[in-house]
């Protein structure tokens, strides 16, 4: 019985070690364009939700931020990496998606005030899912997080979008529904980088949260893109295009194949789970914690076809 | 061989009688004690052996989307007659998942739906007889929030298709003697948990409230469901070799008195192959992938 409790202790005393004084490490990936690589772990005390790939870009006048992390501490950390940069103000602060450890950083950049950029669609998932997604991530860090937490994005992209940071330009697109149905890319235009969020899974297993069908249509449409580099949600901080997106394209094919022939096969959902997908275990992290509820989602969707 | 482990697992433990264990995890009676009162008053329930099995998982992949089943374990027995099933979760906020009663055109008992979890819990049918026994299995799953989490992402695709049905069925002669037949109904079941985070409000709970399906024109079964059944209710259940070529109807309704109805006549695919550990080999391999 103590043992549990002991380990808990260890835990929360070397997140809150961090602190005051943890600044995330991030690396230039082009002139410019800093980015810190997440861990493949799911959200822990020890991790303090530091698990996705967040980062900055620095114009002439200020800095845009895209994704925070997943507490107010990650944000925090990331804000003072950026200080230790620049000095100068951050004017925005763009949201891939959604998701918790993207998303829950955000309030650490409130002294800044910046514009908060996301999806069209962001704002009423976020609306939705806030509330969950405080509670849950609150058990696994340990932490209580009130709702000040959740911040709201002030500009809505619903399709295109324009950010001048100074002597650089982002072009924000609103992509249609894949990995969530808020998904947003960001092309850092002077160097030719593109933020893919988590359209772009490098290592770790996808998760999926939207629609397998629009995901691999997705992942064609920005296969044929001409960049430099871009940017995973996870996964090294920068990777080659179109060619680091190849075992994502094959895990979701693969999904999407062996889900369909289940369903004609007359497999269960709790049958597919177990069948589907298998060939792809050895070659991702964290497969087993997320696998089986991506065979159920695609199930899902894809006996209504 | 996953379920082989978790029936090893929740079998022993059952066998310790305090509630908290060594791994920390609360297999708390109480809540059902007081649920078993409210529905079931003095009345005996059995030990469910040899009558009716809980199929769920041991972790939940996804607390909204938790497959579970009744198994019905009274082939080649003499057992009685079941009329009526009862699903509970004991830790939901709504602990009654539903209850279903057969007809003449249901083979078995076996039925199959996902449900909301909400935290870590027994999962329990009980059994009524023809003639008033009551007869209980249970399971223990671990998931936790599904009953606030949100709708996901199809939300705006799932108002647009409300009430959609869709019924697919399969030759289960040999596996239950039946035809085997699964049912989707395309509808957000809102719990009334999720909360609106600028009005602060709670939404209104809307989901489907009741299931008539007939084949033949005879009664297959009749349920009736609360909101821990998932988005895009889900049902699987087995009808009499008798009727499996003539029309399958359902009428459902939902919280704000909608009806959905569908009539089709049932065209049962050949046998499902065998997806059981064993059987998996000769899927995987009979699948491949389009060059
Ligand atoms: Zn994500």
């Amino acid at each position: 019985m103590c043992l549990p409790a002991l380990l808990a202790a260890l835990m929360a005393g070397s997140g809150t070690a961090l602190g005051e004084r943890w600044v995330l490490n991030v690396e230039p990936v082009a002139d410019g364009v800093y980015v810190h690589q997440g861990v493949h772990e799911d959200v822990l005390e020890d991790n303090r939700g530091d698990i996705a790939n967040v980062g900055f870009v620095v114009g002439d006048d200020c800095v845009a931020v895209i994704d925070t992390g997943g507490s107010p501490e990650v944000g925090a950390a990331l804000r003072r990496a950026i200080a230790a940069v620049t000095e100068e103000p951050v004017c925005y602060v763009i949201n891939t998606h959604v998701h918790p450890d993207h998303i829950l950083g955000n309030s650490a950049f409130l002294g800044d005030a910046p514009e908060f950029v996301g999806h069209a669609r962001l704002k009423a998932q976020l609306e939705a899912r806030g509330p969950y997604y405080l509670r849950s991530i609150s058990r696994m860090l340990g932490t209580e997080l009130d709702d000040d937490v959740l911040v709201m994005p002030d500009v809505a992209v619903s399709d295109h979008l324009r950010l001048n940071l100074g002597g650089r330009q982002l072009l924000l697109e609103a992509m249609p529904r894949a990995h969530t149905d808020n998904d947003l890319v960001i092309l850092d235009e002077a160097t030719d980088t593109l933020w893919l969020g988590d359209l772009l899974f490098v290592d770790r297993v996808p998760s999926l949260d939207g629609s397998l069908r629009g995901w691999l249509s997705v992942l064609a449409d920005l296969g044929e893109r001409d960049v430099a580099r871009v940017v995973p949600g996870h996964g090294p901080a920068s990777v080659d295009w179109p060619q680091a997106a190849e075992p994502l394209r094959r895990y979701l094919q693969t999904l999407l194949e062996e889900t369909r022939a289940a369903i004609h096969q007359g497999a269960t959902i709790e049958q597919a789970a177990g069948v589907v997908g298998q060939s792809e275990r050895g070659a991702w992290k964290l497969f087993e914690d997320y696998h089986q509820r991506n065979v159920q989602n695609a199930y899902a969707e894809l006996e209504w076809e | 061989m996953f379920k082989g482990l978790c029936v090893g697992i929740v079998g022993g433990l059952l066998l310790v009688t305090q509630p908290v264990l060594a791994d920390g995890i609360n297999y708390d009676e109480s809540r059902w004690e007081i649920l078993k009162q409210d529905h079931f008053g003095d009345r005996k329930i059995r030990d469910g052996e040899g009558v009716i099995g809980v199929d769920a998982p041991f972790r939940a992949a996804d607390a909204a989307l938790v497959p579970i089943g009744v198994e019905d374990l009274r082939s080649g027995r003499d057992a009685p007659e079941i009329s009526r099933l009862y699903l509970f979760i004991d830790q939901n906020p709504v602990p009654l998942v539903g209850t279903i009663e057969f007809g003449p055109a249901a083979r078995s008992v076996d039925v199959a739906t996902r449900v909301r979890v909400d935290s870590y819990t027994f999962v329990r049918a009980i059994a009524e007889t023809v003639d008033g026994e009551l007869y209980m299995a249970k399971r223990h799953v671990r998931a936790s929030g599904g009953c606030s989490a949100p709708v996901g992402a199809d939300e705006e695709e799932a108002l647009r298709d409300m009430g959609m049905i869709r019924v697919r069925a399969w030759d289960a002669r040999e596996e239950k003697g039946g035809s085997r037949v699964q049912l989707g109904i395309r509808h957000p079941n809102f719990s009334g948990l999720q909360m609106d985070q600028v009005t602060r409000l709670y939404r209104r709970a809307h989901y489907v409230n009741s299931l008539e399906i007939t084949a033949d024109g005879k009664r297959v079964l009749k349920a009736e469901l609360t909101i821990a059944v998932s988005r895009d209710p889900s049902l699987r259940f087995y009808v009499v070799p008798e009727v499996t070529d003539r029309e399958l109807v359902i009428i459902a309704t939902d919280s704000e008195k909608n009806e959905f109805r569908h009539a089709d006549v049932m065209r049962p695919a050949p046998a499902p192959i065998d997806f059981s550990a064993e059987g998996r080999r000769d899927v995987a391999a009979g699948q491949g992938s389009a060059p």
